[in-house]
């Protein structure tokens, strides 16, 4: 485990970035969009996925500032940052099923979004963005071990500098997750997207 | 649905919550119940709701047209959401057969920052127009909406006018098959409104159904065959564009009488509260609202009464007679008395006057006492609307009138059945004229000779 410290915090941030604009982004398409959506008859889940092109496109630069840094600690990547992209798509399922879920609630109660996008950003203290996992804490080391958010954050990033995935049945479990939630995201925003315009 | 039919509503009804917290509460627990696989009933008002639109039905044609008319608040552009499928209606459903292209505000789905050509091909797609298609009709559009040399320019720079123009030129020109308007020629100019209506009823003989919801009387009755007026959610009157622009009329006029009181009401309240909180003891309270008594002559009471009962009306039908009551009290010798009474519509003041002088009434002189005047209208040529009725008590040697009474009574006029009375909303007098129409000259050629 030799990563420069640097190089560790900013590929847990970017990573976390990731997850809490995808989330915003897709729960707040539906609001900023409200003018297209009583005005013209479109699908719904197109405006509130709009967003992400935004998303991906900083994540994209994102991907490429990483390999300044990576340059820059004159660190040569493992191959396996070639599966950077993939193994961080995880997050954007998880981002955008839980954004969706937050787009419909938040056309109805306004102010849940941004308390919900709050409650997650506390998540960030619990899952290893900015410090290891091996903690000395017992309490907060089986919390981190349990969180699925911990998967999802370390496996791109070991498998970009280290070439290893720390723990592959967590990352299943976690990927397996976010995509539950993608599907919970999707189902429910059909189910009420009807009611979705006399709310905004 | 039958083929030649393009449009069916069948018992629309939409509610809304009456107070953001009331639909929040029913919002979330909807949503909650759907989430859980629950069937959420909508056709049941609950507390603090109330229907937008209810229980509205008709069918169009295709090639047909129907113009919704009402005032603020009666539930139009309710019903146009949920016909362009924004809303979900909470009772009854609605059949479409084809393309809907809806202009229910202008320059909906425009990106300020892209230009108008752009603007052009992504609501051409919101529109369900393929690239390929709107490569065929864009130069069309841009010939329409007149905006050639600013079609390049970030539409965030247009003016309303080319807002409008852009947005109708687009939907116009997609040739859809159902066309929803809500109210958006009134933006653009003369020549471009005549444009556009030439392109309407070109479009409707093509065969699009045609939906106009508008205040201006003017436009229903050129696009459209029937209609619908509508009152608090409901269709009151369905029939002809004439009838239905008689009940908007009728009812906007019964509404300036209404808001005409209630203004005044507040007014008053508000003047005597400023009038107690300041000088409780030096100013006497306003007694009876306006009515006013300057030297010795209160006026006591102003009826207008139906010629042919004699009850007391608020309501009469155009060119009706009325009899004018009038009740004044004398404290004082009067010399030289006329009364007046003077009527104001809703846009003017002064049209009309009723001068007993004038018509040949002059008293002497009134001994303290209480008279009553009548005055018999011999003709009425009021113009269907709202008017409004002061009276003054006058004396010749006194330069100022000796009582007044200010908006004393209102009256409405109905629309006539016989006659459409559309030409000019501003009017106030109808005065009847006989038409004709003889041929000079036999043949175009001659004209310029």
């Amino acid at each position: 485990m030799s990563i420069p410290y640097p190089l560790f915090v900013y590929i847990g941030t970017s990573l976390w970035a990731l997850l809490m604009a995808t989330i915003t982004t897709v729960a707040n398409g539906l609001i900023g969009n409200s003018d297209l959506i009583i005005r013209t008859n479109i699908p719904k889940i197109g405006l509130s996925l709009t967003g992400l092109a935004n998303v991906l496109y900083n994540y994209i630069v994102g991907v490429v500032l990483l390999l300044v840094v990576f340059a820059f600690f004159r660190l040569s990547p493992h191959p396996g940052i070639l599966l950077y992209p993939i193994v961080s798509l995880p997050i954007i399922a998880l981002g955008v099923g839980v954004g969706l879920v937050l787009a419909v609630v938040g056309t109805v109660a306004r102010d849940v979004t941004p308390i919900a996008v709050s409650i997650l950003g506390l998540l960030m203290y619990v899952t290893p963005v900015v410090f290891n996992a091996d903690l000395s804490n017992p309490v907060l080391r089986r919390i981190i071990i349990a969180n699925p958010l911990t998967y999802l954050v370390d496996t791109p990033r070991s498998l970009a500098t280290l070439g290893v995935i720390p723990s592959p049945i967590g990352y299943f479990l976690a990927t397996l997750l976010s995509l539950v939630m993608l599907w919970i995201g999707i189902h429910a925003f059909y189910l009420v997207q009807d009611k979705v315009a006399e709310r905004l | 649905m039958r083929s030649d039919l393009s449009l069916v509503a069948h018992h629309v009804s939409k509610k809304f919550g009456l107070t953001l917290k009331q639909s929040l509460r029913y919002g979330l627990r909807d949503m909650a119940k759907t989430f859980l696989g629950g069937r959420v009933s909508t056709d049941q008002l609950r507390q603090g709701e109330f229907w937008a639109v209810r229980d509205v039905s008709f069918q169009l044609e295709r090639g047909e047209s129907l113009g919704i008319m009402g005032v603020n608040g009666s539930g139009k552009s309710t019903l146009l959401r949920m016909l362009n499928g924004v809303y979900a209606p909470d009772a009854g459903h609605i059949q479409i057969r084809g393309r809907v292209a809806a202009l229910i505000a202008a320059g909906a789905g425009f990106a300020p920052m892209l230009s108008g050509r752009e603007n052009v091909y992504i609501n051409g797609a919101l529109l369900g127009l393929t690239k390929r298609q709107v490569d065929a009709l864009i130069d069309e559009i841009i010939a329409f909406s007149e905006l050639e040399e600013f079609i390049d320019l970030p539409v965030r720079n247009y003016s309303s006018g080319m807002f409008v123009r852009l947005g109708f030129a687009i939907a116009a020109l997609s040739r859809p098959d159902v066309l929803l308007m809500d109210e958006v020629l009134a933006v653009g100019d003369l020549n471009f409104q005549k444009k556009c209506f030439d392109c309407i009823l070109s479009m409707k003989k093509q065969g699009t159904s045609i939906i106009l919801v508008s205040h201006s009387p003017g436009s229903i009755w050129a696009v459209c065959d029937r209609g619908l007026f509508m009152d608090h959610g409901h269709v009151v009157v369905a029939g002809t564009a004439e009838d239905i622009v008689r009940a908007y009329d009728d009812q906007n006029s019964r509404n300036a009488v209404e808001s005409n009181l209630r203004f005044s009401a507040a007014h008053t309240a508000t003047t005597h509260a400023d009038i107690t909180l300041m000088e409780k003891e030096s100013l006497p309270a306003p007694s009876r609202g306006q009515l006013q008594s300057v030297d010795g002559v209160v006026c006591r009471e102003f009826r207008i009464l139906s010629r042919q009962n004699g009850a007391e009306v608020c309501e009469i039908d155009f060119h009706e007679l009325v009899d004018l009551q009038l009740v004044i009290d004398v404290y004082q010798v009067t010399k030289n008395v006329s009364v007046r009474v003077v009527i104001d519509a809703s846009h003017y003041k002064n049209i009309l006057v009723l001068d007993s002088y004038e018509q040949g009434l002059m008293i002497d002189e009134l001994l303290p006492g209480r008279y009553s005047f009548k005055i018999s209208l011999q003709a009425n040529y009021l113009r269907p609307g709202a008017y409004t009725f002061n009276v003054t008590v006058i004396s010749k040697h006194v330069a100022a009138h000796l009582s007044l009474w200010l908006k004393c009574a209102t009256i409405v006029i109905r629309t006539p059945r016989d006659l459409f009375l559309y030409a000019e909303p501003l009017a106030v007098v109808h005065l009847p004229a006989t038409f004709s129409c003889q041929p000079l000259l036999a043949d175009q050629r001659s004209l310029h000779a």
